[in-house]
């Protein structure tokens, strides 16, 4: 029994893998990539400024508290939570362009910069998490809820981030 | 034995086997010897060195292995198992130049593959392999089932990578494929005739071993000479254009931005 479950799995991989290859073909279009048409740039001032207005409680609350439309008010919540799913899953197609984005011109034998490469990985790995953990957060509870934990006692991710910041602002400013 | 009756010349089953398996070990060095010349005159050994390191390992040791054999065969056996164990460790070096050349082209995933093939290594290493051979009884038992572990192990490595080239869009050229395409046949292979050896007995299945494992190997080989007889640049390289690429600098402080941006969000 044992032996047809692993002649089972070794069957099964190799169809996988023929399978994956045969679907990983340069000439072949990748359906994972984001439209591109559908993702804004977080150059785009206007952009963050909507995200601002996405999240803000102040306009929901002054509709239940001051004005007294109470369902109003959760009409509003409502929108402003699939609004906010939305841009969430924006950024996050937005980023997975640029982790997709190739190496302008990498050199033919492997770099010696491993420490940069497991920072940005680190980067990039952190985002997915904290991306994904904020699409629940918002789907689960709407976008006024603040349940995000902090990473900032952890000390590899505030050294690369102390690293990059400088530069990473100057380029922000330059953008706008 | 009715065929022996009929033609006194003829070998037996099992020396037919053997025959066979020793004809087949053969093609390896043979093989091996043709990819490290060919990896030196198409200087391929600058850009897959840990896939040549192994190739080169497995030269030397296939020779030092027949050495023994031929000189000392009384040492053979001890000496065999300790150069194909140390083999079965050393192939994890496949894996990390495969999940090395994966990402290559794309800065922020550059050592995904590495992570992922370390860590997946690592955990089953510690709670699927390592058990075999802490809790055995016999002796040749569980070098077959730390074999075959270790095999699986590798196949599920293949998978996760290939899955996550398939996920990230990255372009197997023809020479990361065929490394891929090569040892997922090994492995594949292997999986199989180990998990014969394990339910039938070592000693019923020794024949089928004799021939499958180098066969398999052989097989392996001749995909990975195909694949790396010239040394072919990774597609995206040649169709990206050079407004969208980025170098890695740039990438890095994009994602320090998204982070930046993200923290900004959840710290509000």
């Amino acid at each position: 029994m044992i032996t047809l479950i692993y002649a089972a799995i070794a069957i099964a991989f190799l169809i996988l893998v023929l399978g994956l290859f045969r679907k990983t073909r340069p000439d072949e279009p990748d359906e994972c990539m984001p439209d591109k048409h559908s993702v804004p740039s977080t150059g785009n001032g206007r952009w963050l400024n909507l995200s601002e207005r996405i999240f803000d409680p102040t306009d929901a609350r002054w509709l239940a508290e001051e004005l007294g439309f109470p369902k109003l008010a959760h009409t509003l919540i409502l929108t402003r939570k699939r609004i906010a799913i939305h841009w969430l899953e924006a950024l996050q197609a937005s980023f997975d362009e640029l982790v997709r984005t190739p190496e302008f011109m990498p050199s033919e034998v492997p770099e010696e910069r491993s420490v940069g490469n497991w920072q940005m990985l680190w980067l990039t790995l952190r985002f997915k998490f904290l991306i994904s953990y904020a699409l629940l957060v918002v789907k689960l509870f709407g976008p006024y809820h603040r349940l995000m934990p902090s990473f900032s006692w952890f000390p590899f991710s505030q050294g690369s981030e102390r690293r990059f910041r400088r530069p990473a602002l100057a380029n922000s400013r330059s953008s706008h | 034995m009715g065929e022996r009756g009929s033609c006194g010349a003829c070998p037996s089953p099992a020396e037919f086997m053997h025959i066979l398996g020793m004809a087949i070990s053969f093609c390896v060095p043979v093989l091996e010897v043709l990819l490290i010349l060919r990896g030196v005159g198409s200087r391929a050994f600058r850009v897959f060195p840990l896939f040549y390191s192994y190739i080169i390992y497995c030269t030397c040791g296939f020779i030092g292995i027949y050495v023994i054999y031929w000189f000392d065969p009384g040492e053979y056996p001890s000496a065999y198992w300790i150069y194909y164990l140390i083999s079965i460790l050393a192939e994890f070096t496949i894996l990390v130049e495969i999940s090395d050349q994966i990402f290559r082209p794309f800065p922020a995933l550059r050592n995904l593959g590495r992570a992922l093939t370390v860590l997946i290594s690592l955990g089953l290493g510690a709670l699927y392999i390592l058990p075999t051979i802490l809790g055995a009884t016999s002796r040749s038992h569980p070098l077959i089932g730390f074999t075959l572990r270790a095999s699986v192990t590798k196949a599920i490595i293949l998978a996760v990578l290939f899955y996550a080239a398939r996920h990230y869009g990255s372009p197997l050229g023809r020479n990361v494929g065929g490394l891929m395409l090569g040892f997922s046949i090994y492995v594949a292979m292997n999986v199989a005739v180990y998990a014969g050896a394990m339910a039938f007995g070592s000693v019923l299945f020794a024949p089928i071993l004799w021939v499958m494992g180098p066969l398999a190997f052989s097989l392996c080989l001749l995909v990975w000479t195909i694949s790396l007889w010239d040394l072919a640049p990774m597609p995206i390289l040649r169709t990206i254009s050079t407004a969208t690429g980025r170098d890695s600098e740039g990438v890095a402080l994009e994602l320090t931005r998204f982070n930046s941006e993200l923290n900004r969000l959840l710290h509000r």
